[in-house]
Parts: structure tokens; C-alpha cells; sequence
């Protein structure tokens, strides 16, 4: 292995090669920044133009883009509240505090450090793991898909502590209108009331646009003002206080690149459960989970080390069976067939070196990424003086360019514009938009999950407990939910013991 | 910035209300039209969605009541608007940009939607309303349809 | 002789020869001027799917086949199964920009439910066959069965997995299981045939059936193995086909990719387009992008398609009740 992989490296590194990425990483980052253009959308433009190219120049662009568009996507989410792409929605949440704080450099040094850092922990990991790749994907069916749905589920509802109620009802809400659009298990279409555009659910990108970056644009043109609260505190050359930081949260960084790798590698779950679970496992085990979400670096070194992490994942069943991990792997997979290779359990066989390739380019351009970050960290910063009057409708503008080129609907626009005003509501009436985000998500995965199981265990629940990965995640499941109670509930003891009332 | 909440009268029961109804009419409408086996699990979630919900209300109500800390997470925290009238507004603008996006297009909308949104609502001169917007539209016109090759909405009275 | 005005000589001898030239090189511009801008070619699914690399792999012959230099452009529309891009196709205006592939019978199947689609599929231009995937009844690899027949000893119903109800694969499955009179079960709700797939090795199901260009890959490793295909004969005495199963008919079961154009295009577009798309298929890049990606090179023409439509109409009409 280590002689491919030095080959490899030999062949990125030579300068037609190197083009290709660099142009991969700008490309990456752009898409990265404007909400609702992404990294499926960027390689499915890619795709078309890759033919006629050397398998290695495309497989340099696509490593390119899909490592540099986690930076991409955590640079507006700090800076604007609205995530360039779904998995950056995480960073958003201390993120954007940062930047209010007039700490947007800080921000994007630590993102910018733990970046190349996930990636290259996710990197190592599948190297590692790859021989066993196949077991692995092959560990998780309908009841482990269920299982992690829930776990994702609770994970987040729970970490709105101390708004819990309504933390579970908008987690409540999300699962409806998770179970909007057409039912694969059924067969029935559900609350589309007869559009086609709903048949296949509500979408997932332009409603994280809405409910995060258009909503907080919304309040910003309400409020006035500039998105960092004072212009006085802006400190425009934070950014080595940032790259600090992350190095001394090192624990952070490492668990939030194994719960990224981890989540990534489960097909159909998606990198952002990935990041969402790495915020809220962080924001758990923390000595004060409840200042989470008023600027705590942790809250941005977790989620993005998983953002990156998660690419390496999503490797995982696309080289063990040829199975996409992700959306973007979906499409990487339509470049490979365009150059007449199969997709299948001999991909990875068949083209191990061109494969060492693409891995190389995604460590390579997450490292570029940051590094072009960092060289603009003060323009960028300085985006947060900007009047917000003026900022918050071409952000919004700019918002719904974006969300309609994902597929070119106009129903994207219609719908990432009315669930902002949602995500304004929420803001405004005080319920957290987190557990409906990822109860949105998973729903439908933990339904499917669960149907799938009893029609495959003709009812019987105890397949829920009859793998080994199953028990595994039954048994996270409770100490996630003991996690939280029993603080709660061992206060009211103590405060009841102590006379006070509870 | 968003300042802390004082008084109950912020918190108003009306939020709650109207996702009482909408609660309702999912399980409801989800009762009549769909067959019994895919409204099973939805039918159960708006359920036990209401139940908390009830609960949340009846807590609003008589509970803990005025000092409702709430989570500063996701930038949140409950805002107290300025007025009514200019939350109002600023949503009306958006609406009505993206109205005149399925109407007419982006390359239309997209210029008055943004002069429109920061001469009027958000009180710049005129003159910088105009500059940003015709730059910003233009670099989106740029970015979309020459780079990228896309071929912005042309809006539903033209397609 | 008598002195005419020279204007008026000149009238006479310029402008007449040149209007009646003008006149004449607008007659016939007209027929001969298609394609005279870029043309869209429709795909229902997203990048990376087969139909999509498909497309994309026949459009520069399909360029390089019509006349004057135009750019053949895939446009990716996903949504509601493969039903928006049909819908899409059909709308368009009949003007010969506008053309695209249809997956059948995923697309008939939902017309023949009598759901409310943009479509109506007899009356598509049809324009010529890219290929079609025959459906393969697989194991898995290590599986003790070897054929139909063991599965019908296990004594109990035999489980499939499939997509969902009315997908190609769950109607597949039901028509092949009811005729050959095996009792089974189908676990639905499998995203696609790579989740299935993957269930199936897994072992959360005994059987399924599979096309063939998913499936190809995973027989040759052995993770899977065929015990039946359908839609195609079989070389291999160990997999049965539907003549060998002793119901014939079921060989009209698989996926056809159908090129279309939107009802009442022109003849002289359509049969330029036609003979563009049969030049396209037998151009040697093409065939070498079937071969390295283990596709079969089945094409046919316009009426052949036409023909065929109808033909599948009829059949999986006559197995209505099974689609609800």
C-alpha cells in the first residue's frame, strides 16, 4: 500500500495535476460559500466536463472541490448565519456568536485548523480500516439504521436542556413534515396534496438555508445594525488565536473526526447528522454544555473536524461495494462511469492507485483550503462590518440564486423563502431550530428503519437487540438519555433535600 | 441584539396556537386522505407533537412564567422586534421578492428586490441602494449564467 | 430603340434577379436550417446514475452525427421517480430542441395506475433505443439454492427486497413470483437497487431481482449469484430464463432506456434525429464505453421503439391489479 500511495503522491504532485486541484479547491470554495450550491452540485457540473480528461486531472478537480467546500460552507456560516452547504449548518451555531462577537477571525483560524486536521484523521482511519471495509458497510441494515436515526434524534432534542418542551416539539414538527412526499415502504404519497415538486419529501438544502441563513438575514434587516454586535471589538487578526485554539482542543478535534468518519461511512445518514451529532456529543460532555451557542470554540472544532472526517467516511461503502456513501459520492461515482470504470466491489481492486489519487487530492486541497482562509481571513472578517441593512438582502438574494440551481426548481425558492420566515418565527418565539432540523433528516430514515425491520423480522422486536451493532448503539441510546436526565434529576433531589423547592 | 425577556407579554400564547392548528390539520387531513398503513407513523408523531405541545402551553401559562431564560443557542434567544409593523414589513419584502421571482425571473426581481430592500426598508440613501444592487446582480448574472452556465428562472409569465 | 430611364434598367436587371434570389434562398433555407441552435437532451435522474452515463456517453456522437456544429446538451431533471423528466419531455415544444430518455417501464407503470402524470406515453415522438437492462433473479453468494425450484421447497414465503410499491422492481418481482406460482414476500422501502443490493448480501432477505447493469459487477465478485434472468436469453445452463421457466411471456421483463421527443414533432427533425441517434450507437467510442462498463449494445429505431411501447402497455396491463 505504501508504495501506491507514494506513487500516488508522485503523480498529484506533478504540475498539470496540481492545476486541476488548485482550480478543484477554488471551485470548492465558492460553491462552499453561496448557500445552496454544494459539493453534489459542484461535481455535477464537474461532471460533463470531465470527459475527455485524464481519469487523474478529474479525479485531482473532484478531490479538489470536495475538500475545500467544508471551508467554504463553515466561512458563511460563521460570517452570515447561513450554511454554504448542509453539514456547515452545525458551525453555525457558535459559530455566527463569534462572528457577533466581533471574533470572526478566531472563528474561521479555528475552522481553518481543524479542517485539514478531521480530514487527515478521516483519511488515516479509512486507510486503515479499509481492509475491512466491506464488514463494516455490511454491519448496518434496517435495524441499525433505525437505531442510529433515533440516536441522532435524541442526541439533539436533548441538548436543548434547558428549553427541552419545545425543543421536543420542533423536533416533533420535524418529523412530520419529515414524513411529507412518497413513501417507500407504502407506497403512499403522503401531504403533497397532489404537487409533484413534494413527491420526493422537502428538500433538505434549501430548507437549512431558510431556517439558518435566510432567517438570521431576516432578523439582521429587522434589527439593523452590523453582524458583529460593536465594530470596536472586531478583531481582525484573531485567526492565530483560532489555529491555537483547536490545537489545544486536540480531544475535540479527534472525537469530532471519529464521530465524522463513523456517521459518514453509514450509507444515506449524511454528513450533516454527522456534524450535527459531533456538536451535540461536545456540547454534552463539556463542564458547561449550556454556554454552548453563545461562542464556544468547541462548538466549531467539532463539527468541522467531522465535516471533513466524513468525506474519508463516505469513501467507505462507495470502495467496499461500489455503494455511494453520500450524495457527492453519488455523482463522483457517474465521473468514474464516464471514464468506463464500473462501479462495484472491484472498484477499489481495479484502480488502486487512481483511487490513492483521489484520496491524496481531498487531504491536499483541505490543507489549501485553509490555507486560503487564512491568507483572506481579514477581508472576510471584515464582511461582519458591513451594514446589515445591505448585507442581509444580497445575502438573501444571493440565498435564493443559489437554492434554485440545485435543481433548478422554482420550488426551492418558494420553499427556502417561506421556511425562513419560519426560522425567523422560531427565532423570535423561542424554539430551537436544531431538533427539527435533524428530526427532518432522520425521520423518514428511522420510519423506513423500523418498518423494514419488522417486515424483515416478521414483527419481532427483538431484532432490534440481535447484532452485536445493534446493542451497541441500544446501549448509546440509553446512556445518551441517562446522560442528560440524570444530572437534571439528581438536582431536583439534591434541591429537595435541601429544602429548596425543586 | 436581542435583550432579555421581562415581561409575560412577549410571550404570548398566539405562536402555539396557531402550531396547535397546524398540528391538527396534519393529523386530520392525514386521517382522511391516506390509507391506514402509511398515516400509521405520521398520525402518531402529530399526535404525541400535540401532547407536548399542550403541555408546553399549559407551562407557558401557569407555569415559571416571566424569566424565561432560553437557551442563547443557534443565535437565538426570544427577540423583541422594534414593532410589529417592521417585522411585518421586513418579511413582506421577501415575499414579495420571491413572488417576483416565480413572476418574472431573477434577472427582473433580483435588481428591485434589492434597491427596493435597502433604499425602503432598511433607510440607505438611494444612492448606494442602487450601486449595490446593480453590482451584486451583476456579479450574480456573471457567477450563474456566464460562468456557470445556468439559465436563470425567466419567471412563470415568460416561460 | 427607345431610351428607358437607366434607373429604371437597373431596377429591371438588379433588384429583380437579386429579390427573386433572395426569395429563393429563403425557400429553401427554411427545412435545411434545423438544428440551427443547441439541443437538450432530458435525463429524469440525477448525475451518476446509469441512464445519466448513458447520455452523457452518447451525447458527442450524437453531436458529431447532425449537421451544422451544434452542441447536444444533457440536462439532469430529477424528481418524482423519473415522472418530472417525462413530463418535462412532453411538454416541451415539438421543435426538435428539446428531446430526452425515458426509463421503461418506470414511467408506464404510474400511467397505467391512472395517476395523474404530465404524460401520455403512446403519444411521444419516439425516436430510437439506447439499450435495454435485462432483470436478474439473484441470491446471495454463498446461498445454498441453486435455482427457483429449491426456493419453492423452503416451505414458507420467499422474501425479495425491493424498492417501492409500484417500482419496476416490486412490479417486477410480483409478476414474475405470481406466475411461476411461488409464495413470497417483498420487503419494501429500500431507497434503491444499490440499497437492496446490499440488503440482500447482507441477508435480510433471501432473494431479489436486479438489472443486470447493478448487478453485473457484484456477480462477477461472487457476492451474488443468479439462479434467473429475464427479459434476455441465457447463455449460461446454470441460469434459467423465462423460456427455461416455462413461461415465455415473462421475457419481456426489464428496463428499456427509450430516447423520445415530445408529441407531433416534425418528420423530417424526427428522422433526422433518428438517424443521428442509430449513427451514434454504432459509432466505435461508444461501443467501447459499452464494453468497458459491461453494457450490451441493443439499439433500435423509431418505429421499432413505437412498436414497443405499445407492446409493454399491453403487457404489464394485463397485470394491473398487482400494480396497486
Amino acid at each position: 500500500m505504501l508504495d501506491l500511495l507514494l506513487q500516488a503522491a508522485a503523480g498529484l504532485l506533478s504540475p498539470g495535476t496540481l492545476i486541476f486541484l488548485f482550480a478543484g479547491v477554488l471551485v470548492g470554495l465558492v460553491f462552499g460559500v453561496i448557500p445552496g450550491l454544494g459539493g453534489t452540485t459542484a461535481l455535477a457540473l464537474l461532471l460533463p466536463l470531465t470527459y475527455g480528461m485524464e481519469v487523474t486531472h478529474a479525479f485531482a478537480m473532484a478531490g479538489g472541490i470536495m475538500g475545500a467546500i467544508a471551508m467554504g460552507g463553515s466561512i458563511s456560516a460563521i460570517l452570515l448565519n447561513a450554511p454554504g452547504t448542509g453539514p456547515s449548518a452545525a458551525t453555525c451555531i457558535d459559530g455566527h456568536p463569534l462572528a457577533k462577537q466581533g471574533r470572526a477571525a478566531d472563528a474561521i483560524g479555528a475552522v481553518a485548523t481543524a479542517s485539514p486536521l478531521g480530514g487527515l484523521f478521516g483519511v488515516l482511519t479509512l486507510l486503515l480500516v479499509l481492509p475491512v471495509a466491506r464488514d463494516i458497510v455490511l454491519l448496518f441494515g434496517p435495524p441499525e439504521f433505525f437505531l442510529v436515526a433515533v440516536f441522532g434524534i435524541v442526541t439533539v432534542a436533548i441538548s436543548s436542556a434547558k428549553n427541552l418542551l419545545r425543543g421536543l416539539v420542533a423536533g416533533g414538527i420535524g418529523l412530520m413534515l419529515s414524513f411529507v412526499g412518497y413513501d417507500t415502504v407504502h407506497g403512499g404519497v403522503r401531504y403533497t396534496f397532489g404537487s409533484d415538486y413534494l413527491w420526493d419529501g422537502i428538500p433538505l438544502i434549501p430548507s437549512l438555508v431558510g431556517l439558518f441563513g435566510m432567517a438570521e438575514m431576516i432578523r439582521l434587516s429587522i434589527e439593523g445594525g452590523t453582524v458583529a454586535a460593536d465594530a470596536k471589538t472586531v478583531k481582525l487578526d484573531g485567526v492565530w488565536s483560532g489555529v491555537r485554539a483547536t490545537l489545544r482542543h486536540w480531544k475535540v478535534v479527534i472525537r469530532g473526526s471519529i464521530i465524522g468518519t463513523l456517521i459518514g461511512a453509514i450509507p444515506g445518514v449524511g454528513g450533516t447528522v454527522a456534524t450535527f451529532i459531533a456538536y451535540s456529543t461536545t456540547k454534552k460532555a463539556d463542564r458547561d454544555p449550556d454556554s454552548f451557542g453563545t461562542g464556544r470554540i468547541e462548538g466549531i472544532i467539532a463539527p468541522e473536524s467531522a465535516n471533513n472526517a466524513k468525506d474519508s467516511g463516505a469513501l467507505l461503502p462507495t470502495l467496499a461495494f461500489g455503494i455511494p456513501g453520500s450524495a457527492e459520492m453519488a455523482v463522483f461515482l457517474g465521473i468514474l462511469m464516464l471514464h468506463g470504470m464500473q462501479p462495484g466491489p472491484a472498484i477499489f481492486a481495479d484502480h488502486q492507485d487512481k483511487i490513492y489519487g483521489l484520496i491524496l487530492a481531498l487531504t491536499l486541497s483541505a490543507v489549501l483550503a485553509s490555507f486560503i482562509g487564512i491568507t483572506f481571513v481579514r477581508w472576510l472578517a471584515a464582511i461582519t462590518l458591513i451594514k446589515g441593512q445591505i448585507l442581509a438582502p444580497v445575502v438573501i438574494a444571493v440565498s435564493l440564486v443559489g437554492v434554485y440551481a440545485i435543481n433548478l426548481t422554482p420550488g426551492d425558492v418558494v420553499l427556502a423563502a417561506v421556511i425562513g420566515v419560519l426560522g425567523y418565527l422560531m427565532l423570535r418565539f423561542d424554539y430551537p431550530r436544531l431538533p427539527l432540523v435533524i428530526a427532518l433528516i432522520l425521520g423518514e430514515t428511522a420510519e423506513r428503519g423500523f418498518q423494514q425491520s419488522m417486515m424483515i423480522g416478521n414483527g419481532d422486536l427483538s431484532i432490534f437487540v440481535h447484532s452485536v451493532t445493534s446493542i451497541i448503539l441500544v446501549v448509546l441510546i440509553f446512556l445518551s438519555l441517562s446522560w442528560s436526565f440524570v444530572p437534571m434529576l439528581r438536582k431536583k433531589f439534591a434541591a429537595s433535600i435541601a429544602g429548596e423547592v425543586p | 441584539m436581542s435583550r432579555p425577556v421581562k415581561d409575560k407579554q412577549t410571550i404570548s400564547l398566539l405562536p402555539s396556537i396557531v402550531i396547535f392548528a397546524f398540528i391538527v390539520s396534519y393529523i386530520v387531513s392525514g386521517y382522511f386522505m391516506l390509507d391506514e398503513s402509511t398515516r400509521l407513523v405520521p398520525l402518531l408523531a402529530g399526535i404525541v407533537t400535540l401532547v407536548l405541545l399542550i403541555l408546553d402551553m399549559l407551562m407557558t401559562r401557569f407555569g415559571a412564567g416571566g424569566d424565561r431564560e432560553t437557551e442563547q443557542a443557534e443565535g437565538g434567544g426570544v427577540i423583541v422586534p422594534e414593532s410589529r409593523g417592521r417585522e411585518l414589513t421586513a418579511i413582506l419584502f421577501v415575499a414579495g421578492g420571491v413572488a417576483g421571482i416565480y413572476l418574472v425571473g431573477f434577472l427582473i426581481s433580483i435588481p428591485l428586490y434589492l434597491f427596493a430592500s435597502i433604499a425602503y426598508l432598511g433607510n440607505q440613501s438611494t444612492k448606494i441602494a442602487l450601486i449595490v444592487a446593480l453590482v451584486a446582480s451583476l456579479l450574480i448574472y456573471l457567477l450563474f449564467e456566464v460562468a456557470l452556465d445556468y439559465q436563470l428562472f425567466p419567471g412563470v409569465l415568460f416561460s | 430603340m427607345s431610351h428607358k430611364p437607366s434607373s429604371r434598367v437597373a431596377v429591371k436587371k438588379v433588384v429583380g434577379p437579386m429579390f427573386l434570389v433572395a426569395l429563393l434562398l429563403l425557400a429553401c433555407s427554411e427545412p435545411a436550417s434545423y438544428p440551427e441552435k443547441d439541443i437538450t437532451v432530458v435525463i429524469p435522474f440525477n448525475s451518476g446514475g446509469a441512464f445519466d452515463a448513458y447520455v452523457r456517453a452518447l451525447a458527442p456522437g450524437l453531436q458529431k452525427h447532425l449537421p451544422n456544429s451544434i452542441n447536444v446538451l444533457p440536462k439532469n431533471l430529477p424528481g418524482a421517480g423519473g415522472r418530472r423528466g417525462a413530463s418535462d419531455i412532453y411538454r416541451a415544444r415539438p421543435d426538435g430542441y428539446t428531446i430526452g430518455i425515458f426509463n421503461m417501464p418506470g414511467v408506464l407503470i404510474p400511467q397505467l395506475q391512472g395517476m395523474k402524470i404530465g404524460y401520455e406515453l403512446s403519444k411521444v415522438t419516439w425516436l430510437g433505443t439506447l439499450g435495454y437492462d435485462s432483470y436478474v433473479f439473484v441470491v446471495k453468494g454463498d446461498s445454498p439454492h441453486e435455482s427457483i425450484d429449491d426456493l419453492k421447497e423452503l416451505g414458507r414465503n420467499v422474501t425479495y427486497g425491493a424498492t417501492g410499491p409500484g417500482s419496476t422492481s416490486y412490479i417486477a418481482t410480483n409478476i414474475v413470483n405470481e406466475t411461476l406460482g411461488i409464495p413470497f414476500d417483498i420487503i419494501t422501502g429500500y431507497k434503491g437497487s444499490s440499497d437492496y443490493l446490499l440488503g440482500l448480501i447482507r441477508g435480510d432477505f433471501d432473494a431479489a431481482m436486479i438489472n443486470f447493469s447493478t448487478a453485473r459487477s457484484y456477480l462477477e465478485s461472487g457476492d451474488i449469484k443468479a439462479l434467473a434472468v429475464f427479459g434476455t436469453d441465457s447463455n449460461d445452463p446454470q441460469v434459467a430464463d423465462a423460456g427455461d421457466l416455462g413461461a415465455p411471456e415473462l421475457a419481456n421483463i426489464r428496463v428499456v432506456r427509450m430516447m423520445g421527443a415530445p408529441p407531433d414533432l416534425p418528420e423530417d427533425i424526427k428522422t433526422m434525429l433518428e438517424e443521428a441517434l442509430l449513427a451514434a450507437m454504432e459509432d466505435a467510442e461508444f461501443k467501447a464505453w459499452l464494453e468497458s462498463t459491461g453494457n450490451e449494445a441493443h439499439s433500435a429505431n423509431a418505429a421499432e421503439t413505437a412498436a414497443a411501447v405499445l407492446e409493454m402497455t399491453e403487457f404489464y396491463d394485463q397485470f394491473r391489479q398487482l400494480l396497486d
